[in-house]
């Protein structure tokens, strides 16, 4: 109980959890509104009419490729988004609560420093995912409902053109893997900001950047190499190497001539590579060093007289 | 006397600067005691040693628990308001509500909101909307509603208008004090707080110069107003100061006896106040 409040405590303070994927979501169903309207979808003779045919003269599997085009086309931006969202959470949340004072509010109440960080942790890995997870599946729904009104425009079936071939379980099962891999093999970069912010007396970004460009820096003036920046790249995107198979580029990607390389369906569960991300020597290696960047995290948090 | 709070020879080293130096405290259970200092004393170090928030060298017992090492147990039966300003501002009233009645095993909700209900504080309103005396209500009604053993108030008033200074100290002491309670307050305003304390403890230079029950405090300092014929055999019997004012002379006597200074002028207890600017400016002289 105590942790699920510790938890919603951080949606109270920052806001952008919810706010910032809610505010993408919106913005890319304006869009397709507008760009309905402007089509004239819902006219038996507008931009449905393309749909009905288009969707109708395809192979099944060419149907199921198209929809899963359309369906993560709006996933980047999300994904962006909560890059950005993760990022700022974490080097303000050990670092907000000291420049306001309010930590000695915080601490005076039974909540060991212990529970604090983990949660902000936990915030960081899971909950800001899981939020954007949500409001990425409802895009997606708002998507297909979209289409389900140019087809009816058209006089087509929604259910075999939209519905059937859309293949919302297995992108949903897909997204949800990711971003639990991309958690575990994020979290020593989490770990290393929240220790930023629990270390900085002002600037935790700073704090966070400045070590990383520094050494980046050194090494590139000493040795004329990037294996500082090569390794803080390789935590960021790192893990649609690891944790997928490499069929994983082709799952969005348009060749010269227009043609949709996108994988059908029954092959997007086969993109996991399980075993490849558990067995990834790197994997491990950056729990280890993540969890030494929160101790410490949580070490400052109880132990640093604030004067 | 159950001891709820027990230090002998705290040391807090800032630098080579000594915030504490050898400070001792005892504390019964069901005292009011003030602890008072001028700036830079040591007040907020002490407070932040008895509460967990700063290693020690010495030794300090809180509710015989050691605060360092098993502070969370120890905020289960300690309360503090350490600053007005600490309640973040981005906290809504009734999620600071949902939010302790969850972390903490002895707040009373019902408590809280009823008294809230009698300040003009909206329900559903951000810290940053509320005025500062408003703020200090609503953490003052959080606070009061844990039943805690000891309530450590550091300047809770601070920058805080009269009326709702008095209005402060008046709900403590009939909404929350009873038998069961201690509270430890620092704080400027003295005179203002003089009449509700059971206890006093002048800190000074990371000491404490004095530390006495209100009940004693008449029996060990008296405040002579000398005749004028008696002001030089009053002067000779060694006072801690010596004020004057519109020409009269007041003294302030430490462990006199009052047959020996009774015959030399008019005898009276002195105020908190007079006695701290006798014992700790006395002794920056």
């Amino acid at each position: 109980m105590t942790f699920l409040m510790l938890l919603r405590r951080e949606t109270w303070e920052h806001r952008a959890i919810v706010l910032a994927p809610a505010i993408v979501a919106g913005l890319t169903t304006l869009l397709m509104l507008a760009g309905l309207v402007q089509g004239r979808g819902l006219s038996r003779d507008g931009a449905g009419l393309y749909l009905v045919q288009g969707l109708g003269l395809m192979s099944p599997e060419r149907r199921e490729a198209s929809l899963t085009v359309l369906l993560t086309g709006v996933v980047p931006l999300f994904l962006l988004t909560m890059v950005i969202v993760i990022l700022f959470y974490a080097v303000d949340a050990l670092y907000s609560e000291r420049r306001d004072r309010s930590i000695l509010f915080w601490k005076s109440l039974p909540v060991t420093d212990l529970a604090t960080v983990l949660s902000k942790l936990c915030t960081a890995l899971l909950i800001i995912p899981l939020v954007t997870l949500v409001f990425i599946g409802l895009t997606q729904v708002l998507t297909l409902l979209l289409a389900t009104l140019m087809v009816w425009g058209a006089e087509g079936d929604a259910w075999s053109l939209v519905w059937r071939p859309a293949p919302l379980m297995s992108l949903w099962t897909l997204a949800l893997y990711f971003m639990v891999a991309a958690a575990v093999w994020c979290a020593p970069l989490i770990g290393w900001l929240l220790l930023a912010s629990a270390w900085a007396r002002k600037a935790p970004l700073l704090w966070a950047t400045l070590p990383v460009v520094i050494g980046g820096q050194l090494e590139l003036l000493a040795f004329g190499t990037t294996a500082v920046y090569s390794l803080v790249a390789d935590r960021v995107i790192g893990v649609f190497r690891v944790a997928f198979r490499p069929d994983i580029k082709t799952l969005m990607q348009v060749d010269g001539d227009g043609e949709l390389q996108a994988v059908a369906t029954d092959r997007l569960l086969a993109l996991i590579d399980l075993p490849g991300l558990l067995t990834a020597p790197g994997l491990w290696l950056g729990l280890a060093v993540a969890a030494v960047f929160v101790m410490l995290a949580i070490w400052l948090r109880r132990y640093r007289d604030e004067g | 006397m159950n001891e709820l709070v027990h230090a002998r020879g705290l040391v807090k080293r800032y630098g080579r600067k000594r915030a504490l130096d050898g400070f001792d405290l005892s504390i019964g259970e069901g005292r009011i005691v003030g602890l008072i200092g001028p700036n830079g004393a040591g007040k907020t170090t002490a407070l932040k040693a008895l509460l967990g928030l700063t290693a020690y060298e010495g030794e300090l017992q809180v509710l015989g628990l050691d605060p360092v090492r098993q502070r969370k147990q120890l905020m289960q039966d300690v309360c503090f308001i350490a600053d007005v300003a600490v309640l973040p501002r981005w906290l809504r009233v009734n999620q600071a509500l949902d939010y302790v009645a969850t972390v903490h095993p002895r707040f009373r909700r019902e408590r809280a909101e009823a008294f809230l209900a009698t300040t003009e504080i909206p329900a559903r309103a951000r810290v940053k909307t509320l005025s500062k005396g408003m703020i200090t209500q609503l953490h003052l009604a959080l606070i009061m509603a844990i039943d805690a053993r000891l309530l450590v108030l550091d300047e809770p008033t601070l920058g805080l208008d009269i009326l709702f200074r008095k209005a402060f100290y008046t709900t403590l002491l009939n909404d929350y004090f009873d038998d069961h309670r201690t509270i430890l307050v620092t704080t400027h305003q003295v005179e203002e707080i003089e009449y509700i304390l059971t206890d006093v403890v002048f800190i000074d230079h990371g000491r404490a110069v004095l530390a006495e029950a209100m009940d004693t405090l008449g029996e060990r300092y008296r405040q002579l107003i000398p005749r004028r014929e008696h002001l030089e055999a009053a002067r000779a019997l060694g006072p801690l100061s010596e004020e004057t004012s519109f020409g009269r002379h007041a003294l302030i006597f430490e462990d006199v006896p009052q047959e020996r200074l009774a015959p030399l002028g008019e005898l009276r207890t002195p105020s908190i106040s007079d006695l701290f600017v006798a014992k700790v400016g006395g002794a920056r002289k």
